[in-house]
C-alpha cells in the first residue's frame, strides 16, 4: 500500500464509511510500518478534525449557493493552483518587494511587536464580591446578588427576581456540582494560542442550578462615549458596542434548559449562552423579538467548555449586526471573516444587562466597550 | 489542620488546578485528534473528549509531572473509548492494539508541529475554490456523509470521496509549502 491510498482510506473511514475487514488491516499495518507512516495518518486525523471546527465556527466557507455555481475543473481544487496564476505572475513579482516590506514588518508587529495595552472599559463587572455562605449552592433564595453594587459603569445594585438566585462563587475548586463538573479545573479565565491571558480578577457569578435565576443590572449610560448614546440608551445609529464575557455551565447536557446574557428588552435584543431555542448544549446567540428567540445560531462550542465571548454589535439604522468570537486570539482586533456566529437584530437599544439561568452556569469579567481591547484587556 | 496549613493546601490545590486547566488546553486539540480516529463521528468524538475531559480533571492527582501530559491523556483517552465501544454497542473498533499504540505516539510527535500547521491551513483554506470548497462546506459545515453530498449536488458518491480526499491532499501540500517557505 503507498500513502496515497493509505490516506484514501484514513478519509473513507473518517468519513464515517465502513471498511472492510481486509482494509482496516492493511491500513493497521501501514500504520504499524513506521513512525512516518503514523505521522502522516495522524496529520490527516488532524486535518480532518481542524477542518470540522474551522468551518463550523468561522463560517469561512458558508457560501454554498454561490459555490454551487462555480464552474471550476476538477484539478481546480485551491485557489493557486488556478491556470490564472501564471497569467498573473508578473503582477505577483510586481508587488512582492512592496508586500515583503509591508507586510513582513506588519506581521512581525502582529506577532512579536508590543500589544497596546489600553483598555478602557466604560462598564466592567468582576464579581468580586463576598462568596455565599450557605451550603445551599443549588438553589439558594438569600445570599445573592442582590443589592451587590461593585464594578463600575453602572446606575443601579443588580437586583434579582427569580425563584432563586444566582451567587457568588468564590472557590469553584471546592463546589463542583458533581464529578463531571468541568468547573473545578480552575477559576474562569482564559489564554489564547500565543499564550497571552486575559485579565480577570477573583471571584465568579454562578447561576441558579435549580429554579430560575434573574439577575440585572442598569447601566449608567452617561459613563459610555457620547458617540454610543441614543437618548437615555445605548445603541445610537452608526456606533459599535462592544461587549464580552466569560462563561461556563455545569455540562453539555442536550436540552433546553437556558443559562444566558441578554441585551434589550423582551420586545427586541439579543441573547447569548445555553438558549431554550437551541436544546444541544452548545453555546449559541439569538435574536429576542416579542419574546421569543428568534435567527438562532448555535456554535460547535460544548457549554461544559470555558468560553471567552466577545461580541461586536454594529447598530445601524433599521436592522442591527452582531458579530461574536469564542476564543478570540487577545493580540488585536479579530477580523470578521473569523467570527464564530453573526446575526441579525431588530432594531433594539439597551441600557440593562439581564443574566437569566435555569441551569447551573458560571459568568465573569463582564465588560462593555467601544474596541476590542476595552473588552479584551492582556493580563501583564 | 491549622489556618496556616490549610490555607497552604488550598494554594497548593488551586496551582495544581490551574496547572491542569493550562496543559488541558494545550493538549486538547490532539486529544480530539486522537478520539476522531477512533471514533469517526464528530459527535461521539465530541462527547467523549467532555467525559475525557472529566475524568483527567478527577485523576489529575494521579498524573505524574514529570512525564508528558499528553501521553497521560491519551491513555485516559484510551480507557473512555473501550468503555464507550462497550457500552454503546457500537460497531467494531477499527484500530486495535498496536495500531492505537502508534497513532498515539504520532500524536505525541506531531503536536509541537500543530500550532504551525494550524495557522498555515486557515491561510491555505481561505484559498479553496470551486468544487473542493464546496464539498468541505457541505462536509464539515453541514456535516453531510459523501452519499448525503452526491444525492443533493446530483454527483455520484465516488466522485464526492475523491474530490474531498484531492482537496484535503492539496491543502497539506499547501501547508507543507507555506511552513518550508516559511523556514527557508
Amino acid at each position: 500500500m503507498d500513502e496515497k491510498e493509505a490516506l484514501e482510506l484514513i478519509d473513507a473511514h473518517l468519513d464515517g464509511e465502513t471498511l472492510t475487514d481486509v482494509q482496516a488491516q492493511a491500513l493497521s499495518d501501514w500504520i504499524r510500518e513506521n513512525e512516518q507512516q503514523a505521522d502522516a495518518i495522524f496529520r490527516r486525523i488532524f486535518l480532518h478534525t481542524f477542518l470540522r471546527r474551522r468551518i463550523q465556527s468561522t463560517m469561512l466557507l458558508t457560501d454554498i449557493d454561490s459555490a454551487r455555481e462555480i464552474r471550476d475543473s476538477p484539478s481546480a481544487l485551491l485557489g493557486d493552483a488556478n491556470g490564472d496564476r501564471r497569467s498573473r505572475r508578473w503582477m505577483t513579482w510586481s508587488i512582492l518587494v512592496l508586500a515583503f516590506l509591508l507586510v513582513g514588518g506588519l506581521t512581525y508587529q502582529a506577532f512579536f511587536g508590543p500589544v497596546p495595552q489600553t483598555s478602557r472599559p466604560f462598564a466592567y463587572e468582576g464579581f468580586d464580591y463576598e462568596g455565599l455562605e450557605s451550603e445551599d449552592v443549588e438553589s439558594p433564595t438569600i445570599g445573592g446578588l442582590q443589592g451587590a453594587n461593585g464594578g463600575f459603569g453602572f446606575a443601579t445594585p443588580w437586583i434579582e427576581s427569580g425563584e432563586v438566585e444566582a451567587v457568588v462563587e468564590t472557590d469553584p475548586l471546592q463546589h463542583a456540582s458533581g464529578m463531571h463538573d468541568m468547573r473545578q479545573f480552575a477559576p474562569l479565565g482564559y489564554t489564547d494560542l500565543n499564550s497571552r491571558t486575559l485579565q480577570v480578577t477573583g471571584r465568579q457569578l454562578r447561576s441558579s442550578g435549580a429554579g430560575k435565576s434573574v439577575s440585572e443590572r442598569k447601566l449608567d449610560v452617561s459613563a459610555a462615549p457620547e458617540s454610543l448614546r441614543d437618548g437615555e440608551q445605548l445603541g445610537a445609529d452608526g456606533s459599535t458596542v462592544w461587549v464580552s464575557f466569560l462563561a461556563q455551565s455545569y455540562d453539555e447536557e442536550r436540552d433546553s434548559r437556558f443559562a444566558l446574557v441578554q441585551l434589550g428588552s423582551q420586545k427586541a435584543g439579543i441573547r447569548i449562552g445555553r438558549l431554550h431555542g437551541a436544546p444541544h448544549g452548545k453555546w449559541a446567540a439569538a435574536a429576542l423579538l416579542n419574546g421569543h428567540e428568534v435567527n438562532v445560531k448555535t456554535s460547535q462550542r460544548t457549554t461544559g467548555e470555558v468560553v471567552f465571548v466577545v461580541m461586536k454589535i454594529d447598530f445601524r439604522p433599521g436592522v442591527e449586526l452582531a458579530t461574536i468570537w469564542m476564543d478570540p486570539p487577545l493580540r488585536q482586533t479579530p477580523a470578521d471573516e473569523t467570527k464564530t456566529l453573526q446575526l441579525q437584530l431588530p432594531d433594539f437599544r439597551f441600557d440593562t444587562i439581564y443574566l437569566k439561568a435555569i441551569y447551573s452556569t458560571d459568568f465573569d469579567e463582564l465588560r462593555f466597550g467601544d474596541t476590542f481591547r476595552d473588552v479584551a484587556p492582556i493580563a501583564p | 489542620m491549622s489556618k496556616q496549613s490549610e490555607s497552604k493546601y488550598q494554594l497548593e490545590t488551586r496551582k495544581t488546578r490551574e496547572q491542569l486547566a493550562r496543559r488541558w488546553v494545550e493538549a486538547q486539540p490532539s486529544v480530539l485528534a486522537f478520539l476522531i480516529s477512533m471514533t469517526p463521528q464528530f459527535s461521539d468524538a465530541e462527547d467523549l473528549l467532555q467525559e475525557v475531559a472529566a475524568e483527567v480533571a478527577i485523576r489529575f492527582d494521579e498524573y505524574d509531572p514529570t512525564k508528558p501530559f499528553l501521553h497521560w491523556a491519551l491513555w485516559v483517552s484510551k480507557i473512555k473509548i473501550a468503555d464507550f465501544y462497550r457500552s454503546q454497542k457500537r460497531d467494531k473498533l477499527i484500530f486495535a492494539g498496536e495500531a492505537i499504540d502508534a497513532l498515539a505516539a504520532a500524536c505525541t510527535r506531531v503536536q509541537d508541529l500543530i500550532s504551525e500547521e494550524q495557522q498555515a491551513l486557515d491561510e491555505c483554506l481561505k484559498r479553496t475554490v470551486g468544487r473542493g470548497r464546496q464539498l468541505l462546506t457541505l462536509r464539515y459545515g453541514e456535516d453531510l456523509k459523501p452519499q448525503e453530498i452526491a444525492a443533493r449536488l446530483g454527483m455520484t458518491a465516488l466522485s464526492v470521496r475523491v474530490t474531498l480526499s484531492r482537496t484535503r491532499s492539496a491543502l497539506s501540500d499547501c501547508v507543507r509549502r507555506r511552513i518550508a517557505r516559511a523556514n527557508s
